[in-house]
C-alpha cells in the first residue's frame, strides 16, 4: 500500500484476497471466453497489468503480476514463479522506461504494450529454451512472440482510455 | 493520475525499488526450488484448488455456445418446442435426463469397445481446459492420482471417425487432477514407428508449435522406406530399454496418425506426420491405465 494511512490487518488480507480473486477471473476468462485469431490469444493479464502500470503505482502493478504470473503457473503446468518473473520484469522496464512521459500522451500504452509484450515474451522464451528439451527459438519467435506482441497491440488503446477513466471517473473522450 | 514519486527520485524511491524487487526475488526463488522439484507439492495443491473453478468455467462457457448455436435453428427449436409441449412434466423431466444419460452411455460403450480390441484398461476424463500458456499445449483433465492416473501414461481419444489415437502423456499428477502434454506441445518426444508394407521403421516424434499440428519424426534411418499414408503408433521402446522410466508405461502401437511426406535430414532422414486427431477438438479423454489386463 502506497498510501502511508495505516490499514487494519483484515483490510490488508482482504485487499490481498480480492486481487487475487481479480486475477483468477481475469486468467481465467483469458481463456475461455477470447477465442484464438489465427492460434493465437489475446494476453489479456500482460495487457492489463502493462497498462496499469502508466497510471497506478508501481508496488501495486507489481503484486498483480506476481500473484497473476503465479495463477498462470498453477493453470498452465509451468513452473512457479516463470511467468511471474517476466511479468514483473515488463512492469519495471516499462516504469523506468516511461515514467516521464505524461500519461495524457496517446501512443504511450502503444509503446507501453509493445515494449512490455517484448520484455515478457523474451524472458518467457529464454527461461523455456534453458529449461525446456526440443525448445525450437526460432518457431517460438515466429508463432508466439511476433503475433502475440501484434494481438496485444490492438486493444493496448482503448483498454488504456478506459482503465484512465477508471481510475479518474470520467469518460474517455479527450484522447484524439 | 500516475504516482510519479513512487519508484525514480522520489521519497519512496528506495522503499517501492526495494519491494519491487523482494518480489522479483521471490518470483526468481520460487522459480528455481520448483524447477528442483521442491515446490510440486504446493504447485499441485493450487492447480487442485483452481481446477474445479476453471472446470465450472468452461463447462458454463460451452453451454452458453451450445445455446446461441442452437437459437440459429429457429424453425428446428420450435418443433421442438411445439413437441415438447405434448409431453407431460414427468416425461419432460426424463427427457432432459436423457442426454446426460446417453453422452454417459456412449462414453462407456466407446470405452468397452476400446478396451476389447486392445489390450488396454482405460480411465475415463473429461478435459476441463486446455493450453493457458502461449505456445504451449497442455491439457488439464478431471482424474488424477486418486484415480490411479500415474505421470508417463499415455492418454488417447476419438474424433468423429478417427481411431482412438494418442493425444499426449500425463506429466504432472495432482489428487483429483492431472496435467497432459499434448503430442503437438514443442516438449513432447515420444518413440514411434512407421509401417511401410512388411517392414518397421522406428524414429522419434518431436512436437512442434506449428498451427497446423503437424509432427514431425526424426532420427530415422536415411535409406529408410517411408511414404506418405504409412501410419504410425508408438514404438514403446521406453519399456524395453528404460522399464523405471516414467514413459514406459506407454505402450507400443497405439495410433498416432499417417505420414505425410518424407525428407533427407542430413545423415537420417525426418517424416511430417499429421496426427488422427487434433488433441485441441476433444472434450474427453481415456487415460491407459494398464495394457497387460
Amino acid at each position: 500500500m502506497d498510501n502511508p494511512q495505516r490499514y487494519k490487518i483484515e483490510e490488508i488480507v482482504w485487499y490481498e484476497v480480492r486481487t487475487i480473486l481479480i486475477l483468477i477471473a481475469i486468467v481465467i476468462s483469458q481463456k475461455v471466453f477470447l477465442t484464438d485469431i489465427f492460434g493465437v490469444s489475446l494476453n489479456l493479464l500482460l495487457l492489463l497489468i502493462v497498462l496499469r502500470t502508466l497510471i497506478e503505482p508501481i508496488v501495486t502493478t507489481a503484486r498483480w503480476a506476481l500473484y497473476g504470473g503465479l495463477i498462470l503457473d498453477c493453470l498452465s503446468g509451468s513452473w512457479l514463479g516463470m511467468h511471474s518473473i517476466g511479468l514483473i520484469l515488463a512492469v519495471v522496464m516499462v516504469f523506468v522506461l516511461l515514467s516521464r512521459i505524461t500519461s495524457e500522451n496517446w501512443i504511450l500504452p502503444i509503446v507501453a504494450v509493445i515494449i512490455g509484450s517484448v520484455v515478457y515474451y523474451f524472458c518467457n522464451g529464454l527461461l523455456l529454451y534453458a529449461l525446456v528439451g526440443g525448445f525450437n527459438l526460432f518457431t517460438y519467435v515466429t508463432v508466439v512472440f511476433i503475433p502475440g506482441v501484434l494481438v496485444i497491440l490492438v486493444p493496448a488503446l482503448p483498454v488504456f482510455l478506459v482503465l484512465r477513466s477508471m481510475r479518474r471517473g470520467e469518460l474517455p473522450l479527450d484522447v484524439y | 493520475m500516475r504516482d510519479r514519486s513512487s519508484f525514480r527520485g522520489g521519497a519512496n524511491y528506495r522503499r517501492n525499488a526495494l519491494i519491487v524487487g523482494a518480489m522479483l526475488f521471490m518470483a526468481l526463488v520460487m522459480f528455481l526450488l520448483d524447477t528442483q522439484g521442491v515446490l510440486a507439492t504446493v504447485r499441485a495443491y493450487l492447480t487442485n484448488s483452481l481446477t474445479p473453478l476453471v472446470s465450472a468455467v468452461y463447462g458454463i462457457n460451452a453451454q452458453a455456445g451450445d445455446f446461441v448455436a442452437g437459437s440459429h435453428d429457429l424453425q428446428r427449436v420450435i418443433q421442438e418446442r411445439d413437441a415438447l409441449r405434448k409431453e407431460n412434466s414427468d416425461l419432460k423431466a426424463q427427457i432432459l435426463r436423457i442426454p446426460k444419460i446417453e453422452i454417459e452411455n456412449m462414453r462407456l460403450r466407446e470405452q468397452l469397445r476400446i478396451e476389447k480390441s486392445h489390450p488396454w484398461q482405460l480411465i475415463g476424463a473429461d478435459i476441463s481446459v486446455q493450453t493457458l500458456t502461449d505456445g504451449r499445449r497442455i491439457a488439464l483433465v478431471s482424474a488424477g492420482s486418486s484415480s490411479g492416473i500415474k505421470v508417463g501414461m499415455a492418454v488417447i481419444s476419438r474424433y468423429q471417425s478417427s481411431p482412438p489415437a494418442l493425444i499426449g502423456v500425463v506429466s504432472v499428477v495432482n489428487t483429483d487432477s492431472a496435467s497432459v502434454t499434448l503430442i503437438d506441445d514443442y516438449s513432447s518426444i515420444i518413440s514411434v514407428q512407421a509401417y511401410h508394407g512388411t517392414s518397421i521403421v522406428r524414429g522419434i516424434l518431436h512436437g512442434s508449435l506449428q498451427v497446423n499440428g503437424v509432427l514431425q519424426m526424426s532420427e530415422i534411418e536415411r535409406d529408410a522406406e517411408v511414404v506418405a499414408g504409412d501410419s504410425v503408433v508408438t514404438a514403446g521402446l521406453t519399456r524395453l530399454y528404460g522399464p523405471s522410466l516414467p514413459n514406459a508405461a506407454i505402450p507400443a502401437d497405439i495410433p498416432v496418425g499417417i505420414a505425410k511426406s518424407a525428407y533427407v535430414d542430413g545423415r537420417s532422414k525426418a517424416v511430417d506426420v499429421q496426427p488422427y486427431i487434433n488433441p485441441e477438438l476433444v472434450h474427453y479423454v481415456w487415460i491407459i491405465h494398464n495394457d497387460t489386463k
